[in-house]
């Protein structure tokens, strides 16, 4: 790309960035433009991308190669779709709908169980014999107080989920164990989630402070703070 | 109601396109695998037919706030336009092979065109990310603010909170070495039990989901909200 | 009234908090600690796993992320592509199949090939590796593709006809490359749903794709640990820090790496805030009491 286009490129990116980390100082035209341009967009290439799926492996090898003339049949129920819109027809968009609905349900049901019920059982069945007390090098692996807390752990926070029985006796134990677990393991959850969020903030600061960028930064910065301050000051004095 | 516009027909459409798809995985029936593959690219091609619906609904919200002049109008514009310039430039080319040196002419189109490329890397990339990138400064207000140790369970959850807080930041690590084993073992174990447990119950879930479809007792996706 | 000290504590600006996250984030940035960032296992087995594909190996590379969590699937995509093609290197019987179930990974997985020099200009492109492009329909799409490739996938990224690419001229199903590959290692780099739950419905259980590597955001991690206790998933490449300590195993420190030290001078701020906020609390509730 010509360096006149990566500066131009360069800058864009600059501009929509800062526009939308003006929004923490407060909500303003800057971050509403740029909302707005991030819908059109997406929705842009969402489309560009599904016609381009449909016309290389629907439109194309049923009208050019003259193949799976029965895609013919998928074109007509696709345009049914679209009788969404239209209150007389509204019944006819519960045909592909249905189709759609009743094959995702069928593929996930006949291996849910496997994957995500029986393998997490089996999981959970650890060993308590030939396995060390407690391995100070492998701090989550398998070792008796690990395998003991895993155990009653799992078992505890299905007991804790399960609201249809009373909770007295063993079960309540049970249930007292889950609740201490969720506890547990939803801060440990929180920790990772902040060191999520705060890997896309650094992600887009970093590429601000870039050494290419940091002119660009610089000005819009400048630029869209002066803007916003000024609307907020010619505000201000309104309401005065 | 006319007979062909009633419920029982999407229901029973539903139950045996489910029943087929467990049916030829559990029987495994060799006759029946390449109906079976033909049936799911079918479904394939109708379920992408589906894309105009965003759109569509689009148009229906922010032409009538361009026509009407409600509030924040003049924004609705450039979303209208770089929606319809994104889906025009990403029409796929028609030529039978591109060529090496993709999109050199205007004629040839698709989402490796060089001005789809500019738009996607330099316009809705910086706004995707940024946009979610706000959470950053949300999460360290929240925490700050709704953080607190009120009661036992309050307190558990802020102390695994912050050991794991402390596992992630190399600088903790720097500090003692413990924290990386303590947060290891927190995600390793505690975590893993309360995530398995949780998964144990979504498998649950949606086997129940899937049954209740199955029967029709399931129809609120038949509503459609329109 | 002027505040209490405590009172103070528990009510500071949110603009406050918002400009210090923003600076001790673009701080260590431009000048930078070098911490060093300790590997944990899971990160290591997941490095492991891809360094023991064989020669005659297939390497099934799925990037199933958006452009939002771009600051964490960003840095792991591209640390696995420079380990894969550098793998190849060395092992030239290894094959590599790229795809994805969102649209917006494989837009990303194209521009980081064509930083590699690779892609539709290379002249190996079709012969040791190829680039699929978009499958739709998240769920149902994972099960039309391994069923039937060469229709759900008709075309490569690049428009050219799937039936004159020499690697996948013969693969026309995903059992097809179960049978011919006997190590298959399927790396997915991933963000949220379509994700490795219906991976393993729909590629573990029917055709036993038994070796799974997962690089997911931080946000993610705790849902995958089950299927690393089970065995169902090898490891996990664990959000920014685990994009980063993969960055040290392969030897090529990037952005993940700049990003380490942001990252912790951020995670302080969060326990600082917090404690001052519990503080302020207690102080607050034990005036009340007294």
């Amino acid at each position: 790309m010509p360096e006149i286009e990566v500066i131009f490129a360069s800058w864009v990116a600059a501009l929509l960035t800062l526009a939308v980390f003006s929004f923490i100082y407060k909500e303003n035209p800057w971050f509403r433009f740029v909302e707005h341009l991030y819908i059109g967009g997406t929705i842009g290439y969402n489309m560009a991308f599904n016609i381009d799926w449909l016309v290389k492996n629907a439109f194309i090898p049923v009208f050019v190669k003259g193949q799976y003339y029965e895609y013919v049949l998928a074109f007509i129920l696709g345009l049914l779709w679209y009788c969404r819109f239209s209150k007389r027809f509204f019944w006819l968009w519960r045909f592909p709908l249905s189709i759609m609905v009743g094959t995702g349900i069928g593929l996930a049901m006949r291996t849910v169980v496997m994957a995500q019920f029986i393998e997490q059982i089996r999981g959970t069945m650890l060993p308590l014999v030939g396995v060390p007390i407690w391995d100070p090098k492998r701090v989550a692996g398998s070792s008796l107080i690990n395998n003991i807390l895993i155990i009653l752990m799992v078992i505890g926070t299905v007991s804790y989920f399960y609201f249809t029985v009373e909770r007295k006796g063993a079960f309540k134990i049970g249930a007292e164990i889950g609740k201490w677990t969720i506890m547990l393991g939803l801060g440990a959850g929180f920790g990772n989630t902040v060191m999520a969020r705060m890997s896309l903030a650094i992600s887009r600061i970093g590429f601000l402070v870039k050494p290419e960028q940091q002119i660009a930064f610089l000005i819009l910065a400048i630029v869209i703070l002066g803007t916003i301050g000024y609307t907020s000051w010619t505000e201000k004095k309104k309401a005065a | 109601m006319a007979w062909y516009k009633r419920m029982e027909i999407p229901i029973a459409i539903t139950t045996v396109f489910a029943l087929y798809m467990i049916f030829e995985y559990f029987f495994n029936v060799p006759a029946l695998k390449p109906v079976t593959s033909s049936l799911l690219v079918f479904v394939e091609i109708m379920g992408v037919f589906a894309l105009g619906l965003g759109f569509i609904s689009i148009l229906m919200v922010h032409v009538p706030n361009i026509r009407k002049k409600r509030l924040y109008w003049p924004y609705s514009i450039p979303l209208l336009i770089l929606m319809f310039f994104l889906t025009i430039i990403g029409l796929p080319t028609w030529a039978p092979t591109p060529p090496k040196e993709y999109g050199t002419s205007l004629w040839i189109l698709g989402y490796l065109h060089p001005w789809f490329q500019f738009l996607y890397l330099n316009v809705i990339v910086p706004a995707d990310a940024t946009i979610f990138s706000l959470l950053a400064f949300f999460i360290a207000s929240a925490a700050y603010r709704a953080f607190r140790a009120r009661t036992k369970e309050a307190a558990a959850l802020l102390l695994a909170g912050v050991l794991m807080l402390l596992k992630n930041a190399p600088l903790g690590t720097a500090i003692w070495m413990g924290f990386a084993d303590i947060g290891t073992w927190l995600i390793g174990i505690p975590n893993m039990a309360c995530m398995r447990g949780i998964t144990i119950g979504i498998a649950l879930g949606t086997i129940a989901i899937g049954i209740r479809t199955l029967i029709g007792r399931e129809t609120g996706y038949f509503r459609g909200g329109g | 009234m002027s505040k209490s000290v405590w009172e103070r504590m528990m009510d500071v600006d949110r603009r406050v908090i918002y400009l210090l996250v923003f600076i001790l984030i673009m701080w260590p940035l431009v000048q930078p600690m070098g911490l060093p960032v300790p590997i944990a296992s899971i990160t290591k087995s997941v490095y492991d796993a891809v360094e023991a594909v064989p020669d005659g190996g297939m390497i099934l590379f799925s990037a199933d992320h958006g452009f939002a969590s771009i600051g964490e699937n960003g840095p792991q995509l591209w640390g696995f592509m420079q380990q894969v093609f550098d793998l190849q290197a060395r092992k030239p019987g290894i094959r590599i199949i790229f795809f994805g179930f969102w649209m917006e990974g494989t837009l990303i997985t194209d521009t980081y090939l064509k930083n590699l020099g690779k892609g539709r200009a290379d002249p190996n492109y079709g012969k040791t590796y190829a680039n699929l492009g978009w499958i739709p329909l998240a769920e149902t799409g994972m099960a039309v593709w391994a069923a039937d490739i060469h229709r759900t996938s008709a075309k490569d990224m690049y428009g050219n006809d799937i039936g004159t690419l020499p690697l996948m001229k013969d693969l026309k199903t995903l059992k097809d490359i179960v049978d011919k590959y006997p190590h298959v290692l399927f790396i997915t780099v991933e963000s949220g749903t379509p994700g490795l739950p219906e991976f393993l419905r729909q590629w573990q259980e029917p055709y036993n794709i038994r070796k799974i590597v997962v690089a997911c955001t931080a946000v993610s991690t705790p849902g995958m640990m089950p299927y690393v206790g089970t065995g169902q998933i090898i490891g996990v490449v664990d959000g920014l820090s685990g994009a980063a300590q993969y960055e040290v195993l392969i030897r090529k420190p990037g952005e993940a790496s700049a990003g380490t030290d942001a990252l912790s001078m951020t995670h302080f701020l969060v326990i600082a805030f917090v404690v001052i906020g519990n503080i302020g609390y207690f102080a607050m509730k034990g005036r009340k009491v007294s």
